[in-house]
C-alpha cells in the first residue's frame, strides 16, 4: 500500500488468474502458428489464422498487464484499473453498500477464470457486475450504487473497507 | 521422436498446472489431494489395457465382427463400444478410494467432491499419455511435427477436467452411500456415454465432425453447471467461523 498526500493504493489479493488468461492466449495462438507453418499464407486456412492468432494475441496482451491491477482512493474517488483495457471511477459517497460474497457461476459468456474476472460479468441473483477482480466468484468484495456494482478482490480487505468508509464520510 | 509426444507433454503440464491451481483454490492449497491426482495417473493404462481392450477384442473374435469402428459393424457391437468406455472407467477411478490412506475424503461433502474432482484430473492426464503413445504408434502421423497436435491439446486438456467432474459425482454418491452410491455412478456413466456420443456417430458416419464436438462440449457445460451448483450448496452448508462466507461492512 503506497499514499501520496490523500491518494491510496491497493493491491488486489495474489491469485494465479495470469495462468489460465495465458494459457487460454496461448491455444489459439499456438493453433493458428501451426496451421500457418504447415500451410503457409495461401493455405486453406487463412481464415482460422486471421481469427485464431489475433484472439490469441489478445489474451496474452491482456495477461501481461496481470501486475498493474490496483484500486486507488483519491479524495471522493475510487478507480479500479487494469492497464490501459480498463478504468473504473465512481464517486464514494454514491455507495449504498459494501459486502463481500461469494458469487455463483452463469454460462452468460463474459470475461472470467479462476483468478481473474474483469469487465461486465454476469452472476445469477444479482445480474451485471463490472469486474476488477482476482477472483471470478470467491470472496468478492461487491460495491453497490443505484446504477452499478462492482467486483474487487483487494488484498488487505479490511484495511481498504475502513479506509474507503473514511473517505466515505468526508 | 514423433512430435505427439512433445506436445501431449505440454498438454499434460499445462493441465497439471490448472488442475492443482483449481485445487488449491477448492480446498484452500490442501495438499494431500495431490497423491489422488497421482493415484489416478495409471487408471486409464490399466483399464484400457487389462479390460476394455481385451473385453471388446474378445467379443469382436467369438461374433466375428470387424474390430474397426464403422457403418459395417452390428449395432450391437457399436453400443458396446460406446459404453464400455464410460463403465469401466468411470469404476475404475474410484478404486483408489479403497486405499486406507484415501478414505478420509469421504468424510465430507466438500472433501468427496474435491477428491473425486483430483482423482478424474488424474485419470485424464493419464489418458492423455496413453492416447499420445496409441497416435505414436500409427505411421499417419508418427511423422507429424509437435505443432500439428494442437487439436489434441486442446480436446485432452477439456476432457481432463470433464474427467475430473464426472468422477466427482461418483465420490460423492460414494459419500453419501447407499441408494446414491449407484445414482452417483450412473449420472457419471451417462454423462460420460453422453460426451462419447458425438465421436461415436461421427465413427460411423452419421454426424459430422461439428456436431460431434458440439455435443461432446454442451454435455462438459451441463456437467460443469451441475458442479458448480452442488459447490455452491455445500459452501454455504459448510460455513465456519473463519470463513463466514457474506460480510455486510456498510449499507445505507
Amino acid at each position: 500500500m503506497a499514499s501520496d498526500q490523500e491518494k491510496m493504493i491497493f493491491q488486489p489479493r495474489p491469485s494465479t488468474g495470469w495462468i489460465w488468461v495465458t494459457i487460454i492466449g496461448l491455444l489459439p495462438l499456438l493453433t493458428g502458428i501451426g496451421l500457418l507453418a504447415s500451410s503457409g499464407f495461401s493455405g486453406p486456412f487463412m481464415l482460422t489464422n486471421v481469427i485464431t492468432i489475433p484472439i490469441g494475441a489478445c489474451f496474452l496482451l491482456l495477461a501481461s498487464f496481470f501486475p498493474t491491477m490496483r484500486y486507488e482512493i483519491d479524495g471522493a474517488s475510487l478507480s479500479m484499473a487494469y492497464g490501459p483495457f480498463l478504468r473504473y471511477t465512481l464517486d464514494v459517497r454514491q455507495i449504498k453498500s459494501i459486502r463481500r460474497s461469494d458469487l455463483g457461476f452463469s454460462p452468460i459468456s463474459s470475461f472470467r477464470f479462476p483468478g481473474l474476472a474483469l469487465f461486465n460479468v454476469h452472476y445469477p441473483e444479482i445480474g451485471i457486475v463490472k469486474m476488477c477482480a482476482t477472483a471470478a466468484s470467491n470472496g468478492i468484495l461487491l460495491i453497490e450504487t443505484d446504477s452499478t456494482k462492482y467486483g474487487l478482490t483487494p488484498e488487505n480487505e479490511e484495511n481498504f473497507v475502513a479506509e474507503l468508509r473514511k473517505h466515505m464520510e468526508q | 521422436m514423433p512430435g505427439i509426444y512433445g506436445m501431449a507433454a505440454l498438454t499434460i503440464l499445462v493441465t497439471a498446472v490448472l488442475s492443482i491451481s483449481t485445487l488449491n483454490s477448492l480446498t484452500h492449497s490442501d495438499h494431500r489431494y495431490y497423491g489422488l491426482i497421482i493415484a489416478g495417473l495409471p487408471l486409464s493404462l490399466i483399464v484400457n489395457r487389462l479390460v476394455k481392450v481385451p473385453l471388446i477384442n474378445g467379443i469382436g473374435s467369438l461374433a466375428g465382427s470387424p474390430l474397426q469402428l464403422g457403418p459395417q459393424m452390428p449395432v450391437w457391437f457399436i453400443i458396446l463400444i460406446w459404453l464400455a468406455a464410460p463403465i469401466f472407467e468411470e469404476a475404475i477411478k474410484v478404486v483408489p478410494l479403497a486405499i486406507p490412506a484415501f478414505r478420509k475424503f469421504q468424510h465430507g461433502d466438500m472433501d468427496a467432491l474435491c477428491a473425486g474432482l483430483a482423482l478424474g484430473l488424474g485419470f485424464g492426464m493419464g489418458e492423455a499419455a496413453y492416447l499420445a503413445y496409441g497416435i505414436a504408434q500409427s505411421p499417419a502421423y508418427n511423422q507429424l511435427p509437435w505443432y500439428m497436435f494442437t487439436g489434441f491439446a486442446i480436446e485432452r486438456f477439456i476432457v481432463t477436467f470433464g474427467h475430473g467432474l464426472m468422477t466427482s459425482f461418483t465420490i460423492l454418491g460414494f459419500h453419501f452411500g447407499g441408494k446414491r452410491a449407484v445414482s452417483g455412478y450412473l449420472a457419471a456413466v451417462g454423462l460420460h456415454a453422453l460426451i462419447n456420443l458425438g465421436p461415436i456417430l461421427m465413427a460411423i458416419k452419421i454426424i459430422p465432425v461439428s456436431l460431434a464436438s458440439l455435443g461432446t462440449y454442451t454435455t462438459l457445460l451441463i456437467a460443469f453447471m451441475i458442479f458448480q451448483k452442488k459447490l455452491r450448496a455445500f459452501r454455504k452448508n459448510n460455513k465456519s467461523k473463519n470463513d463466514p462466507g457474506e460480510k455486510v461492512y456498510f449499507e445505507r
